[in-house]
């Protein structure tokens, strides 16, 4: 066995989960491989830091919890165009209020000007010579 | 199979899915969140589930691959805002004698080294390690060679040496 074949083993040695072949082909490479020894060393502390503290799970209470998934898929099923239907209405909504904003504008564009054009009427019923010039 | 015993199958797979999930993300929440939204997508592709693997392996694919999209959330929303903080369920320690608050830090200190491995190291590990699953099984999950799965095994517990450097003289 070569050391980078080891490496793929060596956590299953520690757990002490291989068979018994594999096993002993580990340990007689142990015997003559310090770099290997000293891995297996590190590891096998890292993997005990971590068995020593082990995951805190949350305690609940499982039937609330199942119930409360029924419930989810429930309410997803009956609700599915909600965002579609959402989407549409921000669009339409949008549609409408720039339609709405242009047509405002150019309303007010043609009294500004309409208001122009009858001032100018008005003012040449007068002899005023500045307004030709 | 009949959308009508799905509430036993929520009920039979839920714990074991749970764990998983809360190995990899350990936020209570988020969790929650993962696992009713795997129950969810399980239900609406019943009918496309052809019974290749057993419902358990199929729940736990859907699992990982909600997890994973949790992460890839959670990395980009990284960019605007720190949350560090979700990583871990912060434990109130006020009441707790101070050998207690020391084993919790090293606690959270473990849960924030396995948060923090590469996507496919963190899968392999929790499954194996902290929930007992075998290489065939994490095989067929992740749908990678077994070859794969103990190279992986490896690279973690490397990692984890590295992250938890100085938890000498914590322990």
């Amino acid at each position: 066995m070569k050391c980078n074949e080891l490496k793929n083993e060596i956590y299953f040695y520690i757990k002490d989960e291989l068979e018994p072949g594999k096993k002993t082909e580990i340990e007689k490479h142990l015997k003559g491989c310090s770099a290997c020894r000293s891995l297996l060393s590190e590891f096998s502390e890292t993997i005990s830091t971590v068995d020593k503290n082990p995951v805190d799970y949350p305690r609940k209470n499982w039937d609330y919890f199942a119930s409360e998934i029924s419930e989810k898929i429930h309410r997803k099923k009956h609700f599915v165009f909600w965002k579609p239907a959402a989407a549409f209405s921000l669009s339409f909504f949008v549609f409408v209020a720039g339609y709405i904003y242009y047509h405002q504008k150019n309303l007010q564009e043609n009294v500004v000007s309409s208001d122009t054009e009858e001032l100018v009427a008005y003012l040449s019923n007068f002899d005023i010579p500045e307004l030709y010039q | 199979m009949e959308a009508d015993n799905f509430n036993e199958i929520i009920k039979a797979h839920q714990q074991k899915i749970y764990a998983v999930v809360f190995s990899m993300v350990r936020n209570e929440a988020e969790t929650d969140e993962i696992v009713q939204q795997t129950y969810v997508n399980a239900f609406k592709g019943l009918k496309k589930f052809r019974g290749d693997s057993s419902i358990e392996t199929w729940l736990i694919k859907i699992a990982i691959n909600n997890t994973r999209t949790y992460f890839r959330k959670r990395k980009f929303l990284s960019f605007f805002y720190d949350n560090e903080g979700r990583t871990a369920d912060i434990k109130d320690d006020t009441q707790n004698t101070e050998k207690a608050v020391e084993n919790e830090a090293v606690k959270n200190r473990i849960a924030k080294a396995i948060t923090k491995l590469p996507f496919r190291q963190k899968e392999v590990f929790v499954m194996k390690h902290l929930n007992g699953f075998s290489i065939a099984e994490i095989s067929q999950v992740l749908n990678i060679a077994q070859g794969s799965v103990k190279a992986n095994i490896f690279k973690a517990i490397k990692n984890l040496q590295k992250y938890l450097e100085d938890f000498d003289e914590v322990q």
